[in-house]
């Protein structure tokens, strides 16, 4: 496998979210508008890449018995620091999503990664898996994320300025009338809903791609 | 080196280079975070109180202690432990000592169950409202979230009974 496709198939192939259904619970918790799927989805991204990198560089040294207490160390230590980060550089963002920030350690998506590949391959190749698998969770949050905001809410980008300072707060863009919004969307509920019918949608695309 | 004696440098060197990043990260963010804090703190108790220029008085007050506003009303400040955290809140007494207003300002209670708390508009917050520090037991508890509403009662009692003290 060359280095490219690697991080491909982290984004396609096997797309945490939608092929392997792996990290639900933040998903579908936290994708109620775009800001807070980036805000996670950039905290998942520190700790997997942090995670798949170092685990990678320690893999020789590392005996088979000590591997998941070391895994859970350093996966936990990285979640720790996002949090910190986060509530040092985006407080509001912070108060609204710290909670499902911090059970990124219990993330499958995160273990999985570091036992599957980075405990097995170099450093080099398991930073491209890490960045492809983080990059698909990602556009699986940022999807989702639109959709339930847009349906919910009427906007996109709302509180825009919780993630990147008071200047962005006019970024946020009104799609629908105030009064033609669906609440359901952005309640738990919509949440299953609208993920349903993305993961429909993303297994017809891969079959009929498939089918050629 | 045996595997096993291997292992155990290994893991102890990491606990110690990850608690040394989360120690560094923490002293140098200290001072921002409590900033937030501050700027966060004086947010809500302007929404609670109607008074816009609460900031203007700088590092807000430690837990369990209040400031009396210019028309007589006491802005108390509490924390509480609750069932993942401590739980800071805020309770603005009319100068008759009913609770006029609560408001939670940071919690770690568990998402679905116990963060009904942080909305201060909700039905079962606005049932503080009116009362005296000795009825808050008679408010409901939430089922499922015995403790965070077991917490809030205890705090709210608490620190009320002891400004009052302190007077």
């Amino acid at each position: 496998m060359n280095t490219a496709s690697i991080a491909v198939a982290g984004i396609v192939e096997r797309n945490p979210a939608w092929i392997q259904m792996l990290g639900l619970c933040p998903l579908l918790a936290v994708s109620s508008s775009v800001v807070n799927a980036l805000g996670l989805a950039a905290a998942s991204a520190l700790v997997l890449i942090g995670s798949n990198t170092i685990i990678a560089l320690m893999r020789n040294v590392l005996p088979h018995f000590a591997r998941l207490p070391a895994f859970m160390l350093l996966i936990a230590g990285l979640t720790t620091l996002a949090v910190m980060l986060m509530e040092a550089f985006a407080y509001e963002l912070y108060l609204g999503i710290a909670l499902f920030v911090q059970i990124i350690v219990t993330n499958c998506i995160i273990l999985g990664r570091a036992e599957a590949f980075a405990s097995r391959q170099p450093v080099w190749p398991s930073f491209l898996d890490a960045l492809g698998t983080a990059a698909g969770f990602a556009i699986a949050l940022i999807v989702l994320g639109s959709v339930r905001e847009v349906i919910g809410q009427g906007t996109l980008f709302a509180h825009v300025d919780q993630l990147l300072g008071a200047g962005a707060a006019n970024l946020t863009i009104q799609i629908l009338p105030e009064h033609q919004r669906l609440l359901l969307a952005a309640l738990p509920p919509g949440a299953f809903i609208v993920a349903g019918l993305l993961i429909a949608l993303a297994r017809t695309i891969h079959e009929v791609s498939a089918r050629g | 080196m045996s595997a096993r004696t291997r292992g155990f440098l290994v893991l102890m060197t990491t606990t110690l280079v990850v608690i040394s990043a989360l120690a560094a990260v923490f002293e140098a963010t200290r001072n921002r975070v409590e900033s937030n804090r501050a700027r966060a703190l004086w947010r809500h108790a302007q929404s609670l109180t109607g008074v816009d220029d609460l900031h203007k008085r700088g590092t807000p007050p430690a837990a369990g202690s209040a400031i009396r506003l210019d028309d007589g009303r006491g802005l108390l400040f509490g924390s509480v432990e609750g069932y993942g955290g401590p739980i800071d809140f805020l309770v603005l007494l009319t100068p008759s000592h009913a609770i006029a207003g609560m408001r939670v300002i940071r919690h770690q209670e568990t998402p679905g169950i116990g963060d009904f708390i942080d909305q201060p508009d909700s039905d079962w917050m606005r049932q503080f409202i009116g009362i005296d520090a000795e009825s808050v037991h008679q408010i409901d508890a939430k089922t499922g979230a015995t403790i965070t509403t077991d917490a809030l009662w205890r705090g709210v009692h608490g620190l009320v009974k002891k400004v009052e003290g302190l007077q």
